[in-house]
This record gives C-alpha cells, structure tokens and sequence, in this order.
C-alpha cells in the first residue's frame, strides 16, 4: 500500500538529516497495479499538495511515463485519468526507499515501509 | 443500533483481558460526567502504527464497524473497538455537519504498531476500525478509501511534507497510568498491552504526540484525542492553549479536541 500518493509525502527523518531528504528514490520493487475508483474532485482537490516532480520522477522510475514534465494549467479528462493511475492504482509492495541524501534505507514490507529509526538515528 | 453492539463488544473485551475491561468500564462510570474521562485518539508505541486516511468525503455516514471477519483467535491480539473507539464515532457523528464543510483532504490516525508486526492489521474504515486477520492488507478491501499505512514512530517522516497540512488527527492513546516499568515493558514486547500502557499519568506517549500537533494541523484542523480523567484533561487543555493556542472542548461523555478558531491565530 504505498502508493504514489503516499511516497510524494514522506521524507528522510534520520537525525541531522534536512535537507536533499526528499523524495526517497525506490529500489528492488515489486508493484501491484489495482484499480481505484475514479474521483476528479479528489484529485483536483490534493493536486496542490503534490511535489509534482517528484511525483513524476518517481512514476518514471517505475516505468510510467504518461505524466507531463510540468503540470498543465488545464486539467482535462486524459490528464486526470493518468494522473489518477500514477497517485493511486500503483502499489509498491515489496522494495527499499533509500534517502538521496544520507543513505538510509527504509524497506517496505507486505506493502507498508517501515520508517521506524534506531535510537541513535533519532533527531 | 449501535449500543447493542457496544453491549457486544464491552463483553467480548472482558473475555479476553482485565485490563481492556477495566479500561472500559472506567470510563464507563466517569460516563455522563461534566468533562469525564477523555478525548481522542491517537496513539502509541516508540513505534507507532500510523495510518494515512486521505478520503475527501467520508463523513457522509458511519456505519457500525464490521467485525464479520474476525475469528475468536483474533481477540486474543487484538484490541477490538471498544468504548473508546465507539467515542470517537460519536465524537465525529456529532461533529459531522461541521467536518463535512471543512472537506478535509488528508487526515492521520495513529495507533499502536504491534498490531503490524504482528501481521494482524487494522484499518480504518470511513473512520471505523476493521481489525483484519488477513495476511496482508492487499485483501482488505480498501479500493474505494484512500487509506495507506506507515509504520513509523508519531508522525515524524510527514513533517517536512505535511506541515500544517493535517486536517483531521484521532489518536487514541495508551492512556491508563501505568509504572513506567509497564510502559516500558508493554512497548518492548509490542503486545497488546501496548494499547493501554500509558506510564506515569497514562500521558507517557501522548504528550509526545502533542508536542508534534502544532507543526502537523492544518489551519483549519483539529484533533481528537481519547484520555481519561486520570490524565487531567484541563491541565493538557491550558498546556496546547499556552504553547501553541491551540483551543479544544470537552465534548459530551469524553471528547476533546483541540481546533484552531481562525487563520489569522494559525498563521501567526
């Protein structure tokens, strides 16, 4: 269950770690694609809060290109639809979320990553 | 409708452990008093379960949680919804006019992380707890809610994306006072002592939790919080006042929650 969605929002918390800690790029993936129900108001209403390169660095990393580079100022059917797909039909199941800035690496497991640190890691 | 089930579930909770019960009943006999025992929910663990609800309308009903799915074995590890969690409901039902115009986008629960590790799983459902004995959360059926789970300790890996982005926060937390050799005890063993276990004042975990509320709520947000009177609610009312402003109620039975009144307080 992490999704796309879900990815664009969590960040390295490792101690000292600040900055460059976002996103946290997949490795050894396995993804599940289920479908979601299609809400355009949903989406419309959670586009703000996206990191929209993120978003589509990260759907590129796992062999969706159907994103634009940037973000239109029309949102129309087509693009909703993709955009749908990428935020909420993939499912990372199995994988390693690995912070580009200090290395930590945060593995996901029956599709849930585990974010937890050890004391010393601890900010 | 409900209360039968509540009947229902107050048993099943004496059957399968004292401290459930007693938790319960406590409660249940502060029940009807003026500021009685509690709030909301968030909770627990130096490792927390954090569930990830982002649904845009789903306060348009409550329904009863299903427990269809739930073997006997289950009740031995998991901690079912119980009168806290049936507060919560009532908290969000009585509220519900006013969640619906705030449309919240993302919201955060957070609940003990045994129920993980050890494979057993819960979800929220539309704000109703499904604890599951499925393997994995791929069988639950979830497609229509935007509900992901991330386990972690509070709410840490979401401050940097999530800052003042959190619309709605439940925690129910482990809040039943406890010696701090309990507490500690409770979490090492991630077992579901972990779900009551609250140390010194019950408010060991909580008041971690409280510190992070500040940053996480957005303009607009609120939080739910269950404790019990043991926890001195008012004395954690004056303390998210002081620090941070933060204004909270004390609703029928056992509800609090702390709201921002306006922008203009927020964006200081």
């Amino acid at each position: 269950m992490v999704r796309l969605i879900t990815h664009n929002l969590l960040a390295c918390h490792a101690k000292g770690c600040n900055s460059n800690n976002f996103p946290l790029p997949f490795s050894n993936v396995q993804i599940e694609i289920r479908e979601a129900e299609f809400n355009p108001e949903f989406l419309k209403a959670f586009l703000p809060k996206i990191e929209w390169k993120a978003l589509v660095d990260t759907a590129k990393q796992l062999g969706d290109m159907s994103l634009p580079l940037e973000q239109p100022e029309m949102m129309d059917d087509d693009f909703l639809k993709s955009f749908h797909h990428v935020l909420l039909e993939i499912h990372v199941e199995e994988g390693v979320m690995t912070c580009p800035n200090c290395k930590h690496e945060y593995p996901i497991s029956n599709g849930i990553p585990n974010m937890l640190l050890a004391e010393h890691e601890i900010g | 409708m409900r209360s039968s089930r509540r009947q229902n579930l107050i048993f099943r909770s004496t059957c399968s452990s004292r401290y459930v019960c007693q938790r319960s009943w406590t409660r249940h006999d502060d029940g009807g008093g003026k500021g009685g025992s509690t709030w909301v929910q968030v909770y627990t663990g130096p490792a927390l379960c954090l569930n990830l609800l982002i649904y845009q309308d789903v306060f348009k009903m409550i329904p009863t949680p299903d427990l269809s799915h739930l073997t006997r074995a289950d009740y031995e590890h998991v901690y079912e919804p119980a009168e806290d969690t049936f507060l919560i409901l009532d908290a969000l039902e009585e509220h519900a006019d006013e969640l619906k115009k705030m449309a919240p986008l993302t919201c955060l629960e957070v609940r003990d992380a045994y129920l993980v590790s050890s494979v057993k799983y819960w979800v929220l459902r539309r704000y109703i707890y499904v604890p599951t004995s499925t393997r994995t959360p791929a069988e639950v059926p979830l497609e229509q809610i935007h509900l992901d789970v991330v386990h972690t300790s509070l709410a840490h890996p979401l401050h940097t994306r999530l800052k003042h982005s959190i619309d709605i926060i439940l925690f129910n937390p482990p809040y039943v006072p406890t010696v701090a050799e309990e507490l500690l005890d409770a979490q090492d063993l991630k077992g579901i002592e972990g779900s009551w276990a609250g140390g010194q004042d019950g408010m060991q975990i909580t008041n971690k939790l409280l510190d992070e509320v500040d940053v996480l709520l957005s303009p607009h947000g609120r939080m739910y919080l269950v404790a019990l009177k043991e926890n001195n609610i008012p004395e954690i009312q004056l303390r998210m006042k002081n620090l941070y402003n933060l204004q909270s109620t004390v609703s029928f039975v056992v509800i609090a929650y702390a709201v921002r009144f306006n922008e203009s307080v927020f964006s200081r």
